[in-house]
């Protein structure tokens, strides 16, 4: 395995789930601050890397403090596992995710909002997150409270989607296929990872490719339906995130993480 | 004086054009051969022509190489030396190492200073012997036939800046060392000395300066023109009419795709039966400043915090359309039952009211992309340039062809009208094909022929396939 990413010394590996891999490097000395690892997400592979065109949504991403999304350090491109990808380097020690984690359904809710949370900040700085999903939800703390999101897709919401891998498609709203993205669809992404966190099951039938393309018809004129083994408070909040219409969704992020930490709190 | 080039009897063809020379195996395409030709010949009195025209193949690498097997070689000056860049099944000696590309076929560059003797040859060939003494052979300039060529260094020339780049000389096995006579006879600089300033790069990168190969215009064996000067044009593979420039390529911090085709090569890797040079590392190319964005500066201009509320799910400038409006104001096509936004019943006795078009749907193309079918789209390997994208009336699916196949710039069309898909042969080489759902072969469109597609249907051009699904009912 290659052990250096640009100029980052790659010295460990919390999760390669294929999805969003998350790595941990020692800190370049072009960076100050001293010795120490950093963080690093991996987005790609993306060939035609359109890192250039998220300069602008990333810089503001960087630029929104938050407890609920890591300290970002520096984007760039550079090759990973013999592919062109878009990384993303972070202060933050990142020590899992809430795909990979072993948590109680509830802690799994809890570290959702937390999430939220990060989400609806990056929304008041005019940045549509993009990538919301399992994998996405980096724990930087203690679980469940020390979660945070990793790193934006590069896809800016207002073009259709060209770039698959992350986030899965299983997580995308279809408005955001439609070239139609925006706080809405960070929130369908939110109502589907926790659909998935707590019953185990994608909006879509199955993982495969092929269910999921053919699930994406007919998303684009009806709703998911809902999982029979989700508790009713869960079901509830999931079913309206997933809403076909954007307007019959929790209209921010805010109001999502609050009704996750309730339902956490009466798990 | 001007390096002394011997060009080897055989197949295949050298050309010399200034201090910028190139050959090409009989495996490589008569366009491939055309162009290899042509571009030497124009970018021969451009500053550091080696590096344009090998970051011009390097773009096209980018997306899909497409001719692996074609062996070409281009030597020339870059800006750090002589560059050599390495494409198929091709050796070269640098006079202190056997360089291929590695895995073969694939592709290489690199920088070699001026290592005299510098031999080109197929890979796997055997090296020729060392020519006799005031041997009168020497390609001045032209295109000659060839199997390969010794480029030697200038009579006269004093020896001060001879060099053997990177490894030790290293015999090879089977050929009893070095090309006999090659090496010592030629590099008296001796095994080990580094030419300053002409440090090995990592295999597959980009070198020099030059920009973007924005090429001046198709190449002439495709029926256009190229200007004189200006940046390198990208090589055009068989049947397309244009460049085919990757979509946001870097030279300078060009990163090859990976896998069996494009696979760059590294360094020092020696060709099966040749003796085994350092092996290159197996890192990745460090990222230049150029390529990072420091995210701890403030952005210049803050974003303003996304809407809330709903988005409206029509495309700009849709068309007005007629349809069935829900309770809410949601426009649905006609014979929908329920409102495809809210999901409410769509009452049989609505009347008809008219409004911008929703999204028809969808295309996913075989490599996972998704595009909204909220606007007609262009498919093509540049669709970008076309009026109709540039004025966003339509939307560019940019694709490179399939393996074997050719595509052209704008090579088929979908089109929207009223609540119908359209397909629309724009009269490529290689065509348009459909395949409706259930139907058991491909039906080819005419030239410029047009027909309405139902969701499911699979459409292919270039040897890429995208299927139309529909958001509405049929």
């Amino acid at each position: 395995m290659a052990n250096q990413l640009a100029d980052y010394d790659i010295v460990g590996t919390v999760v390669d789930d294929g999805v969003l891999p998350c790595l941990t490097a020692r800190r370049p000395p072009r960076l100050g601050g001293g010795e120490g690892t950093v963080s690093i997400w991996v987005l790609g592979p993306l060939a035609r890397a359109p890192l250039a065109a998220a300069r602008g949504r990333l810089l503001a991403a960087a630029a929104v403090r938050s407890p609920h999304l890591p300290q970002w350090l520096e984007a760039g491109a550079g090759e990973w596992a013999q592919r062109p990808v878009v990384f993303v380097s972070a202060a933050t020690a990142v020590t899992g995710t809430l795909a990979a984690a072993n948590l109680s359904p509830r802690d799994k809710v809890v570290a959702l909002a937390a999430a939220a949370r990060g989400a609806h900040a990056l929304h008041e700085a005019g940045v549509l997150h993009g990538g919301i999903c399992p994998q996405a939800v980096a724990l930087a703390g203690p679980a469940p409270d020390g979660a945070v999101l990793a790193p934006p897709a590069l896809a800016d919401g207002k073009r259709p989607l060209v770039q698959v891998g992350y986030p899965p498609l299983a997580f995308v709203d279809p408005q955001l296929l439609r070239g139609n993205g925006g706080r809405w669809s960070d929130i369908w992404a939110i109502g589907a990872t926790l659909r998935y966190l707590v019953s185990g099951s994608a909006p879509f039938p199955g993982k495969d490719e092929v269910p999921v393309v053919q699930a994406l018809a007919q998303l684009l004129t009806a709703p998911a339906p809902a999982p029979a083994d989700m508790p009713a408070p869960a079901s509830e909040l999931a079913q309206q995130c997933l809403s076909t219409d954007p307007a019959a969704r929790p209209l921010t992020a805010l109001e999502v993480a609050d009704r996750l930490d309730q339902i956490g709190r009466q798990w | 004086m001007p390096d002394k080039l011997e060009v080897l009897a055989g197949p295949g063809l050298v050309a010399r054009f200034g201090e910028l020379t190139v050959w090409a195996g009989t495996q490589a395409s008569p366009a491939l051969q055309a162009h290899l030709v042509n571009e030497a010949r124009r970018l021969s009195q451009s500053p550091q022509p080696g590096d344009q025209l090998a970051n011009s193949f390097i773009a096209v690498l980018q997306r899909g190489d497409p001719e692996p097997q074609a062996p070409f070689a281009v030597v020339g000056p870059g800006a750090n030396g002589l560059t050599l860049f390495l494409h198929g099944p091709v050796q070269a000696w640098d006079s202190g190492r056997w360089l291929a590309p590695q895995p073969v076929p694939g592709w290489m560059v690199t920088s070699i200073g001026r290592p005299w003797p510098l031999i080109v040859l197929p890979y796997g060939a055997a090296p020729p012997p060392q020519s006799p003494p005031n041997n009168p052979f020497d390609l001045l300039q032209g295109t000659v036939p060839g199997t390969g060529f010794v480029m030697l260094r200038p009579a006269g020339q004093p020896a001060a800046n001879q060099a053997v780049v990177g490894a030790q000389q290293t015999g090879a096995p089977g050929m009893g060392g070095p090309p006999a006579g090659y090496g010592q006879g030629y590099a008296p600089g001796g095994p080990g000395q580094q030419f300053p300033g002409a440090a090995p790069a990592p295999g597959g990168v980009a070198l020099g300066p030059s920009g973007p190969p924005t090429g001046p215009g198709p190449n002439p064996a495709f029926g256009g023109g190229l200007a004189g000067g200006g940046p390198a044009a990208p090589y055009v593979p068989p049947g397309q009419i244009g460049p085919a420039v990757p979509d946001g390529a870097r030279l300078p911090t060009a990163q090859p795709e990976t896998g069996a085709q494009t696979a760059p090569g590294t360094l020092s890797q020696a060709p099966a039966g040749l003796s085994a040079p350092p092996a290159a590392p197996a890192t990745a190319q460090p990222a230049t400043p150029a390529d990072l964005v420091d995210l701890q500066v403030p952005p210049a201009t803050p974003l303003a915090p996304l809407p809330v509320g709903t988005g409206t799910t029509t495309g700009p400038d849709a068309q007005q359309v007629v349809g069935l409006r829900c309770e809410q104001g949601h426009l649905n096509h006609p014979r929908a039952s329920s409102c495809a936004h809210c999901g409410r019943p769509l009452g049989t006795g609505q009347a008809p009211a008219s409004g911008p078009r929703p999204a028809l749907g969808v295309l996913l193309a075989d490599d996972g992309s998704v595009w909204s079918l909220d606007r007609p789209c262009l498919i093509g390997t540049s669709p970008q340039d076309a009026p109709e994208v540039v004025s966003g009336a339509a939307q560019a699916i940019a694709m490179r062809a399939g393996n074997n196949h050719v595509m052209a710039p704008v090579h088929a069309e979908v089109q929207l009208r009223d609540w119908n898909v359209y397909l629309v042969d724009r009269g490529a080489e290689g065509g348009t094909c459909v395949q409706g759902p259930g139907a058991q072969g491909w039906a080819v469109l005419n030239r410029h022929e047009q027909r309405e597609l139902s969701s499911g249907s699979h459409l292919s051009c270039g040897g890429r396939v995208l299927t139309f699904l529909s958001a509405w009912p049929a």
